[in-house]
């Protein structure tokens, strides 16, 4: 999906609301001197749904997490084509059993996610 | 990277020459009498370029001022000779001090008043009216996403001043920015400019 058909200000609007304080929360403080662009609209939206839900080593996945629940269900509103992601819940509960400590890998993810958005919220 | 190195990063936008102004200036307490060199670039496949205007403190570089015609990702490194001390990449904006308000206007109906101003033109921003009249010691404030604030419960007969300041939202540009200047203190009574309001002491 390239992103280009969504209506960006209404997906700003509940990024400034909803999702940017979910953000903080997960985030909790912890500064990353982490950095990554995205120039235009649809490159800046691309990215964030790749960081949100794709899952790497070390950060097995941020889908379950509020902030992505989240901006799933803000893209899928907001973006006209745009099916969202499928979480499978008893993978989520397999993983949540296992998992509970944010690692630092997540923290990293986030923190792309965070100057992501950020540029998104600038130049839409 | 070194941690004893303090940056201090400021981006303003100057409106008539259409550029950012950057100002990036270091504490580096390590390197006394050290003549660090600053090399940046906006683009990561280019190459370093030294800074062209630095500024000095008791005689060496402490700092270097650029310019910069859009909002762009700014990649520098701070040198003792060749060895990299501090290296980073920022957007610009992330540091952006906006330009202070200027062209506040008044409109007063029933008890309250409405102020506004040209938005600026970039996004992501909070326009902030403070108010006093002449019997209040503290200012109070009241803030909008753009130059359009109305005050309510204002009693038209008393003398008020008025200022305004932009700031950024930490949800766009994050927690490195800088609010404006304060706008000139404007006083208005029965809803005309006035100069002959006077301070509570």
């Amino acid at each position: 999906y390239n992103f280009t058909d969504c209506d960006f200000k209404n997906i700003k609007d509940i990024y400034q609301d909803v999702i940017h304080p979910e953000l903080n929360v997960y985030i909790n403080g912890v500064s990353e001197e982490t950095f990554l662009k995205c120039i235009f609209i649809p490159d800046c939206l691309i990215k964030i749904e790749h960081f949100t839900f794709k899952p790497i080593y070390g950060c097995a996945s941020l889908a379950k997490e509020t902030f992505a629940k989240q901006t799933n269900a803000t893209l899928s509103l907001g973006c006209s084509g745009y099916s969202g992601i499928q979480i499978n819940n008893t993978q989520t509960m397999k993983k949540r059993r296992k998992r509970e400590v944010k690692t630092d890998k997540c923290l990293e993810q986030v923190s792309y996610l965070i100057e992501l958005w950020r540029r998104f919220s600038r130049i839409s | 990277m070194s941690a004893d190195i303090i940056l201090q990063i400021s981006s303003s936008f100057q409106h008539c020459l259409k550029v950012y102004s950057i100002c990036v200036t270091w504490n580096a307490s390590e390197y006394p009498g050290t003549n660090l060199t600053f090399l940046q670039k906006l683009s990561s496949n280019e190459a370093y370029r030294p800074c062209s205007k630095y500024t000095l403190q008791q005689g060496y570089t402490a700092g270097c001022l650029l310019e910069v015609e859009k909002d762009e990702v700014l990649y520098f490194s701070i040198r003792n000779g060749t060895h990299p001390l501090l290296s980073k990449s920022l957007w610009i904006s992330s540091y952006l001090k906006p330009r202070s308000l200027s062209d506040l206007s008044f409109q007063w109906h029933q008890g309250a008043v409405t102020v506004t101003c040209s938005d600026l033109w970039y996004k992501g921003l909070v326009y902030e009216i403070q108010h006093k009249s002449t019997f209040d010691a503290e200012w109070q404030s009241k803030e909008a996403k753009t130059c359009n604030v109305t005050l309510d419960s204002l009693d038209a007969e008393k003398c008020y001043f008025f200022r305004a300041r932009v700031k950024t939202l930490e949800s766009s540009y994050g927690s490195d920015t800088y609010p404006s200047d304060w706008s000139e203190v404007i006083r208005q009574q029965r809803g005309k400019l006035t100069d002959l309001c006077q301070e509570k002491s």
